[in-house]
């Protein structure tokens, strides 16, 4: 009977510590779930900022997928996809006060959009068309530079191509 | 061919425009001109913190992969850096296609927002919508809380820090690419300009109307200023008209 009684002391301390032990797992794993919270990103989050745009982590899923968001891009932005050597896509709500010109497509489409006149959490697909060669515009007696990478931001619940953005 | 001198004159005239198109397509100019601009030497009487100006944009200029064809305001900084080190902001509309001209009527025309300081910080917004051909359209950069921003028809399209300062105003039509850039062409005909009107600036908390700018064109754009003055009541009657003169 003692050895049982001890057996039973044993197994009863192991099992409250396991407990804890994954109690504190559970935290940590917590901890590293708000961590996830965060946007994770490829995108300079800073260049954004000073172009006052936000990402934010989606609270659902997107209504339409990747591949008709590439798709979609590609159609509306003809000259800024082309020739791309890479395609990425990342899953955001974009917030960004300084952009209004959107299309009557776009607004009949999405009633928030249209409430709110820019995007104010938006869930959004940003197409991200890497490997480029394109020169932009310049001053008068100067020259254009060269970049490499254009940003095709398509609403998420509607497909609609949205307005474009390029940084580097 | 009977005639020696005829066909010597006709063969070397020939090798030249060949010789000619060949160059510009090698080595020709990525970014082209027609238009004018207004530039103070430095800071010391102000800056520059605001463009403005209408734009009627005619029937669509034919482009090219890869190349574009745009209007717009412009405010820039200094050339003491070099030319290709002027930074700039500016907000207008662009044509550009991933085929020759358009696939439909009015694809790859769209509004645009570009700052760069060329020392890293480039940003462009681009819009999914742009001008209806013979339609006039107003176009903004101006400073505002330590931000330039910009506008069309008084819609947002742009905002970044103003981090350079801001010395001349620039109103032009221009080509880019870096193929062929004679390839693509400047928005407007013979028969139907491209019109620029309502030109203002603001510089040291002054509107110049109409201001006096330095013209210059590529020789394929055109432009006629004479109806172009400061004096004018009205002035969405002060204008500067552009053409390409191939058109």
């Amino acid at each position: 009977m003692k050895k049982t009684s001890l057996f039973i002391a044993v197994a009863s301390v192991a099992l409250f510590g396991g407990a804890l032990l994954i109690n504190n797992s559970s935290n940590n794993l917590n901890t590293a779930s708000a961590q996830v919270e965060n946007v994770k990103t490829q995108h300079d989050l800073e260049k954004l900022k000073f172009a006052k745009t936000k990402l934010d982590v989606p609270t659902k899923p997107a209504i339409i997928d990747e591949k008709t968001a590439i798709e979609n891009a590609k159609k509306a932005f003809s000259y800024f996809t082309k020739d791309a050597k890479e395609v990425t896509v990342e899953y955001h709500l974009m917030t960004n006060p300084e952009f209004e010109l959107f299309s009557e497509e776009a607004l009949a489409k999405n009633p928030k959009l249209k409430e709110k006149k820019h995007m104010d959490q938006l869930p959004v697909y940003i197409v991200s068309f890497k490997g480029l060669s394109q020169l932009t515009s310049a001053p008068a007696g100067s020259k254009g530079d060269m970049i490499t990478e254009n940003n095709i931001v398509v609403d998420a619940e509607t497909g609609v191509a949205l307005m474009g953005f390029s940084y580097r | 061919m009977k005639d020696p001198k005829l066909s010597t004159a006709f063969l070397a005239g020939l090798l030249s425009i060949l010789l000619g198109t060949s160059a510009i397509a090698a080595t020709g100019p990525t970014n082209v001109y027609t238009g004018g601009y207004a530039q103070y030497p430095d800071s010391s009487s102000g800056q520059m913190t605001s463009v403005y100006c209408d734009i009627k944009t005619p029937s669509y200029p034919d482009t090219f992969y890869p190349s574009a064809s745009n209007g717009w305001p412009m405010i820039v900084g200094t050339y003491s850096n070099g030319a290709d080190k002027v930074p700039y902001v500016q907000v207008g509309w662009v044509k550009a296609n991933g085929v020759f001209s358009g696939e439909t009527n009015g694809e790859g025309v769209r509004y645009f927002w570009e700052h760069n300081d060329r020392k890293g910080h480039f940003y462009r917004v681009f819009s999914a919508v742009g001008p209806a051909e013979n339609t006039t359209h107003g176009y903004r950069v101006y400073y505002e809380a330590g931000d330039w921003k910009g506008t069309v028809d008084g819609g947002k399209i742009g905002s970044y820090p103003k981090i350079f300062t801001s010395l001349g105003a620039q109103y032009y039509e221009e080509l880019v690419s870096q193929e062929d850039v004679y390839r693509a062409a400047y928005a407007g005909t013979s028969t139907n300009h491209a019109r620029f009107s309502n030109i203002r600036y603001f510089f040291n908390n002054t509107t110049y109307y109409s201001p006096t700018l330095n013209m210059s064109s590529d020789g394929v754009g055109k432009y006629d200023q004479s109806n172009y003055s400061s004096t004018k009541t009205d002035q969405s009657q002060s204008y500067i008209e552009f053409w390409d003169s191939r058109r």
